[in-house]
């Protein structure tokens, strides 16, 4: 595989790493999958697209100041990357520690 | 020696002897010796491509989802050891089956991941080392996806 290929998956590895670490913290836009985070002055946007027909999950570096934005190559990572967002912001670690710590 | 063919040319005569049917007797059977190892090389090679081609969707299916469950887990690295030893070992399992129906890169790419995996051992310390294998793992999916859409236009 290309090496070019494999430095935008180690880029979204990262991301899953500092997304499941919580040193990146991401926020819902809105009401279904739309999610997003700032990192190095840049944002990031994750969420569902289509093209040709098929759905799939769209992970975009957006320049705050003039609003352009690029995605990054699909790969499964934004799969893992989007239930990794998930995780984090439903609170299900939370929820489990809670749940196995102090329930009756 | 033979004697010259009457009636012949003499160039003919020169090459029609016992000795010269020797030296292209031996030439072809080395020659044929060389096309029986380059069509039993093909053979082998057809094998496997047809062996992936079976194969190989539902391997790289499994892989994927045992990537997919292995991220999960990863989201409470710490809490779920077992369990990532379990997948990796799930994935080092697939990868191993699918080694032997690949050639070339794909091949070597494999063999790479193995040999990551074989070296990482799965404890609370070894965090960063086991999320390098994961994202190893990940890198040889999307190549083994990208070589079974080659086989598929070889086809």
């Amino acid at each position: 595989m290309s090496t070019e290929k494999n430095k935008w998956i180690d880029a979204v590895g990262k991301l899953i790493t500092l997304t499941q670490e919580r040193k990146l913290l991401w926020h819902s836009t809105d009401s279904y999958d739309n999610y997003q985070t700032e990192y190095g002055g840049k944002v990031l946007r994750l969420h569902w697209s289509y093209q040709d027909d098929e759905k799939f999950i769209r992970l975009a570096l957006m320049d705050p100041q003039t609003g352009v934005e690029w995605a990054f190559p699909p790969s499964a990572l934004n799969e893992h990357l989007m239930e990794a967002v998930r995780y984090q912001l439903v609170g299900v670690g939370e929820f489990l520690d809670e749940l196995l710590t102090h329930a009756v | 020696m033979c004697s010259p063919m009457l009636g012949l040319p003499t160039f003919v005569n020169n090459f029609a002897n016992r000795e010269t049917f020797y030296i292209v007797g031996n030439i072809f059977s080395i020659a044929s010796f060389f096309l029986s190892l380059f069509v039993l090389w093909n053979v082998r090679k057809l094998r496997n491509v047809y062996k992936l081609r079976a194969r190989g969707p539902s391997l790289i299916r499994d892989l994927s989802k045992a990537t997919s469950n292995l991220s999960k887990f990863m989201n409470a690295y710490a809490d779920f050891l077992p369990q990532i030893t379990e997948e990796i070992g799930r994935v080092a399992v697939k990868l191993r089956s699918l080694r032997h129906k690949l050639s070339g890169d794909p091949k070597r790419s494999v063999k790479r991941v193995l040999l990551f995996i074989d070296q990482c051992e799965v404890s609370v310390q070894n965090e960063d080392q086991v999320r390098l294998v994961y994202v190893e793992i990940v890198k040889v999916i999307e190549e083994l996806k990208d070589y079974q859409k080659d086989l598929d236009w070889e086809a």
